[in-house]
């Protein structure tokens, strides 16, 4: 919902609609797209998880019973109870404690990741689109070379490389995905560069910058929503993946990868340590997923039925 | 047509050269010398300057970068990798062909089981839009890409190795040890390929021809086996060769939980050792493997369906 409602104040799309006094169709738009987004009663579903998820990560001690580190050794391995509903991990710590704790590391990396990923490949794609030609070559060769390596070989490569951190999982991965958003921004502007707005707006003396900026981009940010939300599971999924080969986020930080990791080890003694964090994962990734069909739905105008 | 093949060619050896230059490259993105990646912090110091010199030396480390890059590229072009920096002596060569029939049996298993089990779901969940059926394969398909492949894997050995007893936890020592790496390898490449093919069978049975067929009087079998079917199946077909890369990275997580000797475990291992030489191979070979794979695929793509090729 924050997302559409950063998009209404959005001036690139102000400026054309009030010149022509449709201001009320352009409003309408926008709150179609959230009739139209409610209307699919799973990615409703998937918001309000979402928003679950995004309290636990910013208040976690108010959720947590305990500490995530205070670990009761004389307990290690203990089962399920009614005090500590997901039981007690290799080392003695409450696993439910853990588990909203990750929470914070699963969003903070997914957000950032894609923020940086989105930037990166609205800038590519929007100039190979715009400008065409050589530079179009040359962005799009770049773009075919980093989708060509498998994603998760890369990434172990360059945090082999670069030393495994939280700062270093960012990193790589808003390094290595920009690539699909760029080809999609490509796409988008390839189509839109012959449209008879941007004539207009060259005519009245609008420079290239301006006119990606104020005209181009916010006419792609339909696509790039829904492709970036569509794409947020795959990186939690990525970063998990990282933690889980120990090459992510480092112990003793609570993350849902590494607790995996960790539960891998005990998996024949301990097996209950094993389930919670990848039902987090899961169901994150599903409530991304959820949110983005009906995104889709709502505002990407090719996806409609 | 031939136009076309000669532009896509071209366009895949520049991609390979890109490719070639970003993997020689990320070794010289540490901030520093490269030189300490390979000794690592215990050679940094015990090692005196002159011996730290020599290993610079030896691995060609003091020349300018292209001088070292062009020497690289042209031992990787006759297909030697250099010599592992941890297995003293044994050379790349000899460690990956050890590990890479494990890995293409593997993948091979995990896309035919893919394949046969979606391809068919799919047709189903298609034509029978809305029904119990395609909600099943619905709901398969979502956990399917939403569920992480390792979490999976520790699921099936918990339950299959661990309480049931039927099957080996680790290791590939019998046919029995590549059950379960094949399902769970399957599984995401089984949900994304049947998600395609339902919305492609869709959107076939809303075409024109489709609605011809029925109205010469031909029947419904007829009509889904001779133009729904065959239609729907040659976009999906060929997305099959742009999975490869997908399916490879999820190899290396796969053999690292199955404890699998192939190309995914051999990487991973060399990350933990830093073991550069054998990184950057792997590297090099799996996205080369991707952009031939994409490239034969384009072309098969370009001969089946002329549209393409003419654009």
């Amino acid at each position: 919902m924050s997302i559409l409602g950063n998009k209404k104040s959005n001036p690139g799309t102000a400026a054309p609609a009030s010149v022509f006094g449709v201001e009320r169709a352009r409003r309408s738009e926008w709150s179609r797209g959230w009739h139209r987004f409610k209307r699919y009663k799973p990615s409703l579903i998937g918001l309000v998880f979402l928003i679950f998820l995004a309290i636990l990560s910013i208040i976690p001690g108010v959720f947590a019973p305990y500490q995530p580190n205070f670990a009761k050794p004389e307990l290690l391995g203990a089962p399920p109870s009614w005090s500590h509903p997901l039981g007690y991990d290799e080392i003695g710590r409450d696993e439910l404690s853990r588990i909203i704790y990750g929470t914070r590391i699963a969003l903070v990396v997914a957000l950032l990741a894609t923020a940086m990923a989105v930037t990166i490949g609205v800038i590519v794609g929007a100039t190979a689109g715009y400008f065409g030609g050589w530079i179009d070559s040359v962005l799009s060769r770049i773009v075919d070379t980093i989708m060509a390596f498998p994603t998760l070989a890369l990434l172990i490569a360059l945090v082999a490389v670069l030393g495994p951190s939280l700062k270093t999982t960012i990193v790589v991965i808003g390094a290595t995905v920009w690539a699909s958003y760029a080809r999609v921004a490509r796409g988008d502007v390839l189509s839109l560069r012959e449209r008879d707005f941007i004539l207009a707006a060259r005519a009245v003396g609008a420079n290239s910058t301006r006119i990606i900026v104020r005209h181009i981009v916010p006419n792609i940010a339909g696509p790039i929503i829904v492709l970036s939300t569509l794409a947020v599971g795959g990186i939690i999924i990525l970063e998990a993946a990282l933690s889980f080969l120990g090459l992510g986020v480092q112990p003793p930080t609570a993350d849902w990868g590494s607790m995996l990791a960790s539960a891998r080890g005990y998996v024949q003694i301990y097996p209950h340590i094993a389930i919670a964090p990848g039902v987090m994962i899961g169901l994150t990734v599903l409530a991304f997923n959820l949110i983005g069909d009906g995104l889709r739905d709502a505002l990407d105008p090719r996806g409609r039925d | 047509m031939l136009r076309y093949v000669i532009r896509r060619l071209l366009q895949g050896i520049v991609v390979i050269f890109l490719i070639s230059i970003a993997t020689f490259g990320i070794l010289h993105l540490t901030p520093g010398d490269p030189v300490y990646i390979l000794i690592g912090e215990t050679g940094k110091t015990q090692l005196t300057p002159q011996q730290i010199q020599q290993i610079r030396h030896y691995w060609g480390l003091d020349r300018p970068l292209y001088v070292q890059y062009f020497t690289w590229i042209g031992h990787m072009a006759h297909g030697s990798f250099g010599e592992s920096v941890i297995e003293l002596g044994t050379p790349v060569n000899t460690m990956i062909w050890r590990a890479a029939p494990v890995t293409f049996k593997l993948n091979l298993f995990a896309l035919i089981i893919a394949i046969g089990v979606a391809i068919p779901a799919g047709i189903a969940a298609g034509i029978k839009q809305y029904s119990i059926l395609d909600y099943i394969s619905n709901v398969g398909a979502t956990l399917g890409v939403s569920l992480p492949s390792f979490w999976i894997a520790l699921m099936v050995i918990i339950l299959f190795a661990l309480k049931l007893g039927w099957l080996p936890p680790f290791g590939v020592s019998s046919w029995k040890g590549y059950i379960l790496p094949v399902f769970v390898l399957s599984i995401e490449q089984m949900a994304i390929i049947t998600r395609l093919m339902r919305s492609t069978t869709i959107e076939t049975l809303g075409q024109d021809f489709v609605r011809t067929a029925r109205a010469k009087g031909l029947g419904e079998t007829a009509v889904l086996a001779r133009h729904v079917v065959r239609n729907s199946l040659l976009p999906v077909v060929t997305v099959i060769g742009y999975r490869l890369a997908f399916l490879l990275s999820g190899t290396i997580i796969v053999e690292t939980v199955f404890a699998v000797p192939g190309i995914g475990q051999l990487f991973v291992n060399s990350v933990y050792h830093l073991d550069y030489q054998v990184v950057q191979a792997i590297v090099l070979i799996l996205s080369v493997l991707v952009v031939l794979a994409n490239l034969v695929t384009d072309l098969i793509y370009a001969y089946v369906d002329p549209r393409i090729r003419l654009q």
